[in-house]
């Protein structure tokens, strides 16, 4: 339940939650998530409940995001973010994992299957592209205005691209911008750029392991075309489209994503395991 | 595998430490509705590990250690008694803020709950009983004789005789051996001063002073309660809601976790809509 931290190679301090609730007895399989761009372990806790029962799940907080450390000026960057993941795994003794990612924590979920092809069980990719470059934003616009508006402003004027605004409730519309708004917009100005060059496009076809891929069906943030490469370049990658929905799945239907998640994770869970 | 949930602790009136868990994934912006779950004598909170995932969802659940048991310590030669446990549970609502809550119990945690609903009926919403008689005192227990045994064998060696009497559905070995385990842990001075404690406890007349809804889930066949026993709530309670597990005997709260869990909150959720 609580938050625990490690310190990753590079010196540092990563947080992340770690919940079972798994028979005591019995081997089970991690599950580590990883959540988007302005977010945190916390933005999952819907999902836990569907998870925790059958698998250990393990939620890291991005470096700049959450109750994980700001990074200095040389810690940030696509293969920390990635290495950050694979540590953890190794904190925790989690010799094989599944990872799942949200948004941009797809993308670094993506690249953890690409360069730990041993050691991951399973990718899920929840509204996950090859890379933000082609979406329909230009990301870099976000954070000049962001700069100038600040975040709440930002998320509040333009919340019709993340959530179907018909279906969610003023509560969680609310919840949902104030808990984004906690990152320091002074991370962001130099996680979003970064994002922008991280691209795995050319390597996704090396995505062995059997891979889950969630896209949002009206998306104004990324063309279908750009969630469909997944489904095209990875060999194994069952594709669902949820109908309609804007680009926050994971946070504005977190239970039928992780009912998704459960179902497919039981399917592939190890041998190694009850 | 440790289960996850962090332990907390507060010190009752009479200066004893108590120690609880508490789970909560129910949405951040909603109104996070309390309930209290207490665990069977020979238990602790651990033991409902498996409710969890199912409940927490829902509602904000509060697992308590009762005197003597799991991480809670073990009272003096004055600080055991049934008022002192139903206190706790108050207390334990006062510390964490509570008006008012559900609670459940399974087996002696449903005597100190139905107790606590007696005692304190404003601070109830609804009241749910696993396996329990009003008090121990018409039970078929033979608990000198219990005592004896669990004296001469100690607790493992006690259950170790009787565990296929109380888990013929059950065939897993490992959960087996796990519960044999966990209660082994009980402390024998307190289980021969705990046992004999709830053995003089009888509050049927009380029962029609129970006016919040009340669910009883009753094992069909229990070698531990006379034949009829359970019959009394659907007699004096006048909101009583009664499933019977036909076939089962005493210990459903643990060989049938997941179904308790399920009728507990569909019984929450129906009265969350009325």
């Amino acid at each position: 339940m609580g938050l625990q931290k490690f310190k990753a190679s590079d010196g540092l301090e990563i947080a992340y939650v770690l919940d079972d609730y798994t028979d005591p007895w019995r081997a089970v399989d991690t599950v580590i998530l990883v959540h988007a761009a302005m977010g945190s372990s916390t933005r999952f806790y819907a999902w836990v409940p569907h998870l925790a029962g059958d698998f250990r799940v393990v939620r890291i907080d991005m470096r700049g995001h959450g109750a994980t450390q700001a990074p200095g000026p040389d810690q940030l960057s696509p293969q920390r973010l990635v290495q950050d993941v694979a540590e953890l795994a190794d904190h925790i003794g989690a010799e094989h994992f599944h990872v799942g990612g949200s948004s941009a924590g797809a993308v670094v979920a993506e690249k953890v299957a690409i360069d730990y092809p041993q050691r991951v069980v399973t990718l899920g990719a929840f509204a996950g592209t090859a890379g933000i470059k082609h979406g329909l934003q230009d990301q870099r616009s976000w954070v000049q205005q962001i700069g100038e508006q600040g975040l709440a402003t930002f998320l509040r004027a333009t919340i019709a691209d993340r959530v179907d605004l018909k279906s969610a409730t003023p509560g969680f519309v609310d919840w949902f911008i104030a808990e984004s708004a906690r990152t320091p917009v002074d991370v962001l100005a130099r996680f979003v750029p970064m994002m922008r060059n991280f691209e795995v496009l050319d390597d996704l076809h090396r995505i062995r392991c059997p891979t889950l891929a969630i896209a949002p069906g009206g998306d104004p943030i990324h063309k279908m075309e750009h969630y469909r490469v997944l489904q095209e370049k990875i060999p194994n990658c069952e594709f669902i489209v949820y109908d309609g929905l804007p680009h926050n799945i994971t946070d504005a239907v977190p239970d039928r994503c992780a009912e998704d998640y459960r179902r497919f994770l039981l399917k592939h869970k190890t041998k190694f395991t009850g | 595998m440790p289960l996850s949930s962090e332990m907390q602790h507060l010190t009752a009136s009479d200066g004893l430490q108590l120690a609880y868990a508490v789970d909560d994934f129910s949405d951040p912006w909603g109104a996070h509705e309390p309930l209290i779950l207490i665990h069977a004598a020979m238990g602790s909170s651990r033991r409902l590990y498996k409710w969890v995932p199912t409940l927490a969802r829902h509602f904000r659940l509060v697992r308590p250690d009762m005197r003597g048991h799991g991480a809670t310590q073990i009272p003096g030669p004055d600080q055991l008694s049934l008022k002192l446990l139903t206190q706790d549970t108050i207390e334990l609502a006062d510390h964490l803020g509570l008006k008012q809550f559900h609670i459940a119990g399974s087996s002696a945690g449903a005597i100190v709950a139905m107790q606590t609903t007696l005692d304190y009926p404003a601070r109830i919403k609804t009241l749910t009983n696993f396996a329990s008689t009003p008090g121990l005192k018409n039970s078929l227990i033979d608990m000198d004789k219990w005592v004896s045994h669990i004296r001469a064998k100690g607790i493992r060696g006690f259950l170790e005789e009787t565990i296929e009497e109380r888990f013929p559905n059950v065939a897993d070995r490992g959960f087996l051996q796990w519960f044999v385990d966990d209660s082994a842990r009980t402390n024998v001075d307190l289980f021969a001063r705990f046992g004999p404690m709830m053995k003089a406890v009888d509050f049927t007349d009380r029962l029609h002073e129970i006016k919040c809804p009340m669910l009883n889930v009753v094992p069909g066949h229990d070698p531990l309660g006379a034949p009829g026993q359970y019959e009394v709530y659907r007699q004096h309670v006048p909101h009583c809601e009664f499933i019977v597990y036909e076939g089962l005997p005493h210990n459903i709260t643990d060989s049938v976790p997941e179904r308790c869990a399920q009728d507990l909150l569909r019984f929450l959720l129906k009265q969350r809509v009325q």
